[in-house]
């Protein structure tokens, strides 16, 4: 009897790999070549990017009075650790005219009292007209007793990150509009940089996207990143090659193929108009940065308008990122239900030639080689183990397939890193260049597996409609001196 | 049944490809990075062999001067490129004696006629970049040249000498800079409407001109200028576009510059849209 049932697993493994053979080597080329292009497109745009920078103009920009006003939005719910490094990050950007807005979502720590603290704050009496739905009550606005200092602290009932930020956007006084996390520190020149395509080019920009990187183990004094450094724990050293390789390098290759579909929350810059336009976020989506970005891209297609969304590789907003598998397994859950329930929102779009590159590049993309990797991952994962104890497949060739799956990813990596070092070079010591190398290998052995299941949980309870959480992110603070 | 598989050699070689691709890019790393830290040593130190000589120029009272800009003028030849260099780099930020003494300098050395050299070669970013430099020189006899480039072929270039002849803060300038805002040349809106402020002063009639134009962005730019320059004398245009101009950014602009006014006539609405 367990003869039978062995054979027909046999069997049943021979017609599996016989059926997908050719199309999972075809995968794995594809995904991994596809990672070079962008990384070739990226190193085209840095390319441009750095010689332009000499000549850029940033000091003209920086004291002229008609550089288009800038409101930073700042979320915070129990942000007490690294509320005040933030918002001074923000008041002490370079930019003529910019303000900032912390919106406390019913935090029940301390954010609000540091801050009316910090800022000898004094209530308001401004009337915020609802511009886009809000649901969170307004509960008080709070402004500081010095009116030279631009901050605006509305204090609202807890009603998740997303209505926070709409809340933000009707509060908000500048015709530009930047999201960020509350635990981001932008470098000085961010705003202006990240919002000079809206000066060049007015009409057409609607969105821009700047780079986020991890800010775990980095020295931070006076809400500013001083010294860059890789973090101390693995998971986070991992995460610094992931958002190199996919936010930096990825998004840029998106963005100069004119394609860019998906702008981090954690620092994305819009046109007030447009985000009216649209309705701000949709507070009821886990994706809410990728669904904005997407609702944008159709209602302007849709309109017929002529438009740009556009990634800008420097400067940074650095972040803290997940230092515990715990925190991470949430966030990639999220992220990963997040982008399901928006690639499904918005399938329509999906080889449609109505929405150009967009619909007909980019999110055919992002279905197969986003949405549906770390399921292939881990069919691979289960399957090729089995067919090894059933000897439907051969050791030594599985271990050289895996081998060349392997090296042929960490050369994708090494690919980045080399354009890193050409353009940014932000990590500068040699023993931050042996953690990353150190990282892009470990990132393939337990991580990438572990992340796949994650993601496919987060999948998962999406298709189950099981409540959608945000979770909590526990900081440690950036330890500001 | 037949398993689609590469072949033995296939795989070998796909192996084989694959890490020497890695070993290369990780070699090049390497390479850049001791390169990146030799020349970043290099420049430091021709920088701290010309950095008393500069700082001299900088910090000298009226009467000292003279003789610190001897000084930095004696440098021997091969320390000028790294002078050149830091003098550029600081000059945005001077003014008053040190600043025109410093421009002298760098005129007497052949920076400017370099960069004048420069600005026609055949590369867009060189080109570019020697506008920047006669933007920063700010000297009268670069203003033609810079008219010139206003019609480069590339589109940076036209942007850094729209802004380099703002640097020369004359109001005469006011038409041929709201020009460079036609489609064919396309700088944006901001940075003409800089260069035009950092005049100071306005060139009412260019301004009343741009006010009529047929083109929105001149229209609008036209009266983000004279909001900001507070020239009172064409409230009663900038009013009529408010009122009656099909444009909305128009509109927006010209509210903003009767609010500056302080008329106080306009609502939130009109001018935030």
């Amino acid at each position: 009897m367990s003869e039978t049932i062995v054979d027909a697993m046999r069997d049943a493994l021979l017609v599996f790999f016989s059926v997908t053979g050719a199309p999972l080597l075809a995968y794995f080329l594809l995904i991994n070549t596809s990672y070079l292009v962008l990384i070739l497109l990226a190193s085209v745009n840095f390319t441009r990017h750095l010689r332009r920078t000499p000549f850029a103009g940033t000091d003209s920009v920086a004291s002229s009075a008609l550089t288009p006003g800038v409101s930073v939005i700042l979320p915070a719910y129990n942000e007490e650790m690294v509320i005040l490094d933030s918002v001074r990050s923000v008041l002490d950007l370079r930019h003529p005219d910019h303000e900032a807005v912390v919106v406390n979502d019913g935090s029940k720590d301390s954010t609000l009292e540091l801050l009316v603290a910090a800022y000898d704050l004094v209530p308001d009496t401004r009337q915020i007209t609802e511009q886009i739905p809000a649901r969170g009550r307004i509960r008080g606005v709070w402004v500081p007793s010095n009116p030279a200092i631009p901050l605006i602290v509305v204090d609202t009932e807890n009603s998740g990150r997303s209505d926070s930020l709409n809340a933000g956007v009707n509060a908000a006084t500048r015709d530009l509009i930047v999201m960020l996390d509350a635990d981001s520190l932008m470098d000085p020149d961010a705003l202006l940089v990240v919002s000079q395509p809206f000066a060049d080019d007015p009409e057409g920009t609607v969105a821009t996207g700047g780079v986020i990187r991890a800010a775990n183990g980095c020295q931070v004094v006076g809400g500013r990143v001083v010294d860059v450094r890789m973090p101390r724990q693995m998971v986070a050293r991992i995460q610094v090659v992931e958002y190199l390789r996919s936010f930096l390098l990825g998004r840029t290759g998106w963005s100069q193929a004119n394609a860019l579909i998906l702008i981090s929350g954690a620092f994305g810059m819009f046109r007030r108009d447009v985000l009216v336009e649209v309705g701000g976020l949709d507070a009821d989506c886990i994706g809410e940065d990728f669904e904005l970005v997407m609702r944008i891209h159709r209602h302007m297609k849709d309109a017929g308008r002529d438009y740009r969304v556009v990634f800008v590789a420097e400067p940074v907003s650095w972040t803290e990122v997940p230092s515990t598998l715990a925190v991470l397994g949430r966030q990639r859950r999220r992220w990963h239900r997040g982008l399901w329930e928006v690639l499904w929102s918005y399938r329509a779009m999906t080889f449609n030639p109505r929405y150009g590159r967009v619909g007909m590049v980019a999110l055919p993309y992002y279905w197969l080689f986003e949405l549906f990797a770390p399921l292939i991952e881990l069919v691979g994962l289960v399957v090729v183990p089995l067919g090894l104890a059933l000897g439907v497949v051969d050791l030594r060739y599985a271990v050289a397939l895996l081998l060349v799956t392997y090296v042929y990813g960490f050369f994708v990596t090494c690919a980045a890193l080399l354009v890193e070092e050409i353009s940014f070079h932000r990590y500068s010591r040699w023993s931050d260049l042996l953690r990353i190398l150190g990282a892009a290998f470990a990132e393939n052995v337990g991580y990438r597996q572990l992340t796949a299941v994650w993601r496919l949980q987060g999948w998962w309870a999406a298709l189950r409609n099981k409540k959608a959480v945000w979770g909590t992110m526990t900081r440690t603070g950036f330890g500001s001196s | 049944m037949t398993v689609v598989t590469l072949s033995w050699t296939v795989l070998v070689w796909t192996l084989v490809a694959a890490s020497v691709a890695c070993a290369a890019s990780l070699a090049a790393i390497v390479v850049l990075r001791s390169a990146r830290a030799w020349r970043t040593r290099r420049l430091e130190i021709a920088r701290s062999r010309v950095r008393p000589a500069v700082l001299g120029v900088l910090a000298a009272e009226e009467d000292e001067l003279a003789e610190a800009v001897e000084q930095l003028r004696q440098l021997p030849e091969e320390h000028w490129p790294a002078a050149e260099r830091y003098v550029l780099q600081t000059l945005s930020e001077v003014r008053g004696g040190s600043r025109d003494a410093l421009v002298r300098l760098l005129v007497d050395r052949g920076t400017m006629s370099a960069a004048m050299r420069e600005s026609r070669g055949r590369s867009a970013i060189r080109r570019a970049r020697a506008a920047e430099v006669l933007g920063l020189l700010a000297r009268p006899d670069a203003r033609r040249r810079l008219i010139q480039l206003t019609a480069d072929p590339s589109r940076d270039v036209r942007i850094v000498a729209v802004r380099a002849l703002g640097s020369l803060e004359d109001p005469a300038l006011t038409s041929t800079i709201l020009a460079t805002l036609s489609a064919d040349r396309s700088v944006p809106a901001s940075v003409v409407g800089t260069a035009l402020l950092r005049a100071r002063d306005a060139d009412t009639d260019a301004l009343r001109d741009g006010l009529g134009s047929t083109s929105d962005s001149v229209r609008a730019t036209s009266a983000a200028v004279v909001g900001h320059l507070l020239v009172t004398e064409l409230a009663a245009p900038i009013s009529a576009l408010l009122e009656h101009d099909p444009s909305a950014v128009v509109r927006s602009a010209a509210g903003r510059s009767l609010d500056r006014f302080g008329r106080g006539d306009t609502t939130d609405s009109e001018v935030y849209g």
